[in-house]
């Protein structure tokens, strides 16, 4: 085994790609559920997490924890079907959004467990999370107990694979019924003591709030918000087969990516703005800026997944650079000042404050491209005017300041809601 | 103008949608009100981004006859993309560039017949198969008009067949435009010359008069009757028929003028294999009628420019060129044109070798035509309906033979002569019988 994983490995010309991992980033160091993480950047359970090498590749370059890729007990049966991965592509950008059909992972948790107690052997430092799935009480008990003998800093319970998960409705995600949540939730914090157990859930769901507090009840540590959001990736209509086509037939995948970053922020947000647990933050997150918004609604650190498997590893480098650097500039000591900073700012729609606004433009920035009155006129309120030297000029008694026109604006800053 | 873009022109459908998203789709947008056909740019370039190119196309086609054509060779930096918004972000949009794209879509699938409007009245004779006499003849004949087209030549395309470089415009390209100009029914006829317009204008409902400025300006100075002294014109189309044979063996070309076609002038015969082209023009760089980006092109081909010298005489033996004599020049006052008037330096008199002397200054259409009609050799036309003044009002005058100067403009005045033409057809014979 140990010669097949060496041959494994990336020929050394791609050694751009790995920087050494600096260890100026102090000022990172985050403590969450009673673990010491280095920085708030841990990978997700995903495909990056399935094999040994991806992960010490992942651990030398800077990454501070990872949640391996869900593993179940022996003698489960894991038929994957391929290709699993899918895009939305939008104008030019690949992968706005990540569909995947993927599985559990292939290994079961003997092996997942040696390689737990190898990892931690070799990288005391880092934070390692198995992710666990099972059937019946016996199973995730006996799951949790051995992934945590081997070393594990912490249990992920996927409660919302997209492909159903195993257990009492086949087809259905666990996290979609508030009972059986809390009843498995309950049997795996039984088995695993003092030690810190996290449920991953998913946002499709009536209401999350109530997934959130069956939780806290059964006694978990963690919420980890959220899964991929199921979904259809498209039809190709040359011959209305579905993607990803697998024989001309196909399924619906778990949607991740930055396409799914607002959904992630609502289900984070109103978990955190209902409950007391600690939530771990997933789902759309691709740069620095996005987890800094994402921990501001409540997330005490951030899973990466898509971003890396789009743009590799090394991502880490700018994660770690631009938070820092966002930090010195707000004059924070540690990210977990973050955490929760925009929750108050986040109110119902009956409590905001009534205001009268209106567009306002600024000529010096305007280019006169009149996109804004195209915009106002067939979406709007027809309040936008068109001079004759392409002018737009804002008919202040028709404008209800819906705030269109600034959406669709080509120029940042040139157009701004003014209360008047 | 193909050679200039070579480096931008956009290959495949990933460039050119990649290109379409840069357009801000902007309202009343300008690029369109520029353009002298009023292209729908926006609409276009809207079609290639969903992947409809075949919409793009119809688009592109209905306000425009010559759109493979215009694609190789319409000067966007003079209309379009000069006034493209996005130039205020960072740069205009390729607009032409991806006009060009999906005229190479159609390339392969030619699509040969037309239904028409359905009118069937009305006879119009249209004077010369250039761009704007071919451009009026297939929009009347796309409303169900009869047209007759008289052109002198064997071969229709005019300026575009004879005169514009083979290195800017394939033959195959124009011939594309042709042959649905042609599809569409009207009647062209060949190695016609006509004198009288006067007896056309009785026989038809509608004279459009279009054949091009064709007699170039001379220089009047001495020696212009030298075996190697070319006016633009002839130039152009003698390259353009066995332009390695003139050019074999010449050392030097003078091209006197500083319009386009001196600089086409000179880049032909530097294409041709002549060793060396210079361009002799009497005002200074800023004055230059030519276009920027052609005088840069040339420039870059190793085209060499002379300012601020006048020709005084043409200097040979035996009826054989051996060079130019030029005497220096600075610019005086302002003159009628706005132009400053170049003044000779006294003995600054300086004299250039050369082999071929090209006079490109020029070229004024053949008044005479509508002399027959209008007794004088002047004319006034109405540059709202290009109708003649002075005269019955059936005809209607357009392209260089208005003092256009681009391909696009000459369509441009073929489409509004047609329609004002469709309408003095329907006054005539009332209304669009279906």
């Amino acid at each position: 085994m140990k010669k097949l994983e060496k041959n494994r490995k990336i020929p050394c010309d791609l050694i751009e790609d790995f920087p050494p991992a600096r260890n100026e980033y102090e000022i990172l160091k985050t403590k969450f559920c009673g673990l010491d993480f280095e920085s708030p950047f841990i990978l997700a359970a995903s495909p990056c997490t399935d094999e040994i090498s991806l992960l010490e590749r992942a651990f030398d370059m800077g990454w501070a924890g990872a949640v391996l890729k869900t593993t179940s007990v022996e003698g489960t049966v894991v038929n994957l079907a391929y290709p699993m991965m899918s895009s939305l592509n939008y104008n030019e950008s690949r992968v706005v959004g990540l569909g995947n059909i993927d599985l559990i992972s292939k290994y079961d948790v003997r092996e997942v467990s040696l390689r737990v107690s190898k990892l931690k052997n070799k990288y005391p430092e880092k934070i390692v999370i198995a992710s666990i799935m099972g059937t019946r009480k016996e199973d995730w008990q006996e799951l949790t107990k051995r992934l945590f003998d081997s070393g594990a800093d912490m249990i992920e319970c996927s409660f919302s694979c997209p492909q159903g998960s195993m257990g009492e409705e086949p087809g259905k995600m666990l996290a979609q019924s508030i009972a059986a949540t809390e009843k498995v939730a309950s049997w795996v914090k039984e088995s695993a003591g003092s030690k810190p157990v996290s449920i991953k859930i998913t946002p499709q769901v009536t209401d999350i709030v109530e997934i959130a507090r069956a939780l806290e009840r059964a006694g978990v540590d963690c919420i980890t918000a959220s899964n991929s959001v199921p979904a259809l990736m498209g039809i190709d209509i040359e011959n209305f087969t579905p993607v990803p086509s697998i024989s001309g037939k196909s399924t619906y995948s778990g949607f991740t990516g930055p396409a799914i970053k607002p959904i992630t922020l609502r289900t984070i947000a109103e978990i955190a703005k209902n409950t007391r647990l600690p939530v771990s933050g997933t789902g759309g997150i691709s740069c620095w800026r996005d987890a800094v918004e994402v921990m501001s609604v409540g997330a005490g650190i951030v899973q990466l997944c898509t971003a890396v498997m789009h743009y590799g590893f090394r991502i880490i480098d700018d994660l770690k650079s631009g938070l820092t650097n966002y930090m010195l500039r707000k004059g924070m000591k540690s990210p977990s000042e973050i955490v929760g900073k925009a929750l108050p700012n986040i109110v119902n729609h009956e409590s905001l404050s009534r205001l009268k606004v209106r567009s306002s433009i600024r000529k010096s920035l305007c280019i006169g491209c009149g996109v804004c009155v195209v915009a106002c006129r067939d979406g709007g309120h027809e309040a936008i005017g068109f001079s004759k030297k392409r002018i737009p000029v804002v008919d202040e008694e028709k404008c209800a300041g819906c705030g269109l026109c600034r959406v669709v604006c080509p120029v940042d800053g040139c157009i701004e809601m003014k209360v008047i | 103008m193909q050679i200039s873009n070579e480096h931008s022109e956009i290959k495949n459908e990933l460039q050119a949608i990649s290109e379409s998203l840069r357009c801000l789709q902007c309202f009343d947008a300008p690029c369109t009100s520029k353009c002298p056909v009023h292209i729908p740019v926006p609409r276009f370039i809207r079609m290639i981004r969903s992947g409809n190119t075949e919409g793009s196309v119809a688009v592109v086609k209905e306000s425009h006859p010559f759109i493979h054509t215009c694609g190789e060779i319409c000067p966007d930096e003079s209309f379009c993309s000069s006034i493209c918004t996005r130039g205020k972000i960072d740069r205009p949009v390729r607009i032409r560039e991806l006009h060009r794209y999906i005229t190479n879509f159609i390339r392969s699938e030619q699509r040969g017949s037309f239904a028409t409007e359905g009118f069937k009245n009305g006879k119009v004779a249209v004077v010369g198969a250039g761009p704007a006499g071919l451009s009026c003849a297939k929009r009347l004949a796309l409303k169900g008009v009869v047209v007759d087209v008289f052109e002198m030549k064997e071969k229709p395309g005019g300026i575009l067949f004879e005169q514009i470089p083979l290195f800017r415009l394939s033959p195959k390209i124009l011939r594309m435009d042709v042959h649905e100009i042609l599809n569409t029914g009207i009647n062209l006829k060949y190695k016609k010359s006509i004198e009288d317009i006067k007896e056309l204008a009785e026989r038809y409902d509608a004279v459009f008069i279009a054949t091009g400025a064709s007699m170039p300006v001379r220089a009047r100075i001495p020696g212009e009757n030298f075996e190697n002294v070319w006016t633009h014109n002839d130039f152009l189309k003698a390259l353009k028929e066995d332009g390695s044979r003139i050019l074999k063996k010449v050392e030097k070309v003078v091209v006197i003028g500083g319009g386009n076609s001196a600089v086409d002038c000179a880049l032909s015969a530097l294409h041709y294999g002549a060793r060396t082209a210079e361009i002799y023009y009497r005002r200074g760089v800023e004055e230059m009628p030519a276009w920027k980006n052609e005088v840069s092109m040339a420039i870059a081909r190793g085209v060499e420019f002379h300012f601020l010298c006048i020709p005084v005489r043409f200097a040979g033996k035996k009826g054989k060129l051996e060079g130019v004599e030029f005497i220096e020049a600075k610019l005086g006052k302002a003159g009628e044109d706005g132009r400053r008037i170049p003044v000779p330096v006294r003995g600054s008199n300086f004299f250039v070798r050369c082999d071929i002397c090209v006079v490109a200054i020029g070229s004024k259409p053949r008044f005479e035509l509508i002399g027959s009609i209008t007794g004088k050799p002047e004319f006034s036309f109405d540059k709202k309906t290009m109708r003649l003044k002075g005269v019955k009002g059936n005809v209607f005058i357009g392209g260089d033979f208005a003092g256009r100067g681009t391909v696009v403009e000459a369509v441009s005045d073929g489409i509004t002569a047609a329609e004002e033409i469709y309408k003095l057809l329907q006054k005539k014979y009332g209304g669009n019988r279906k």
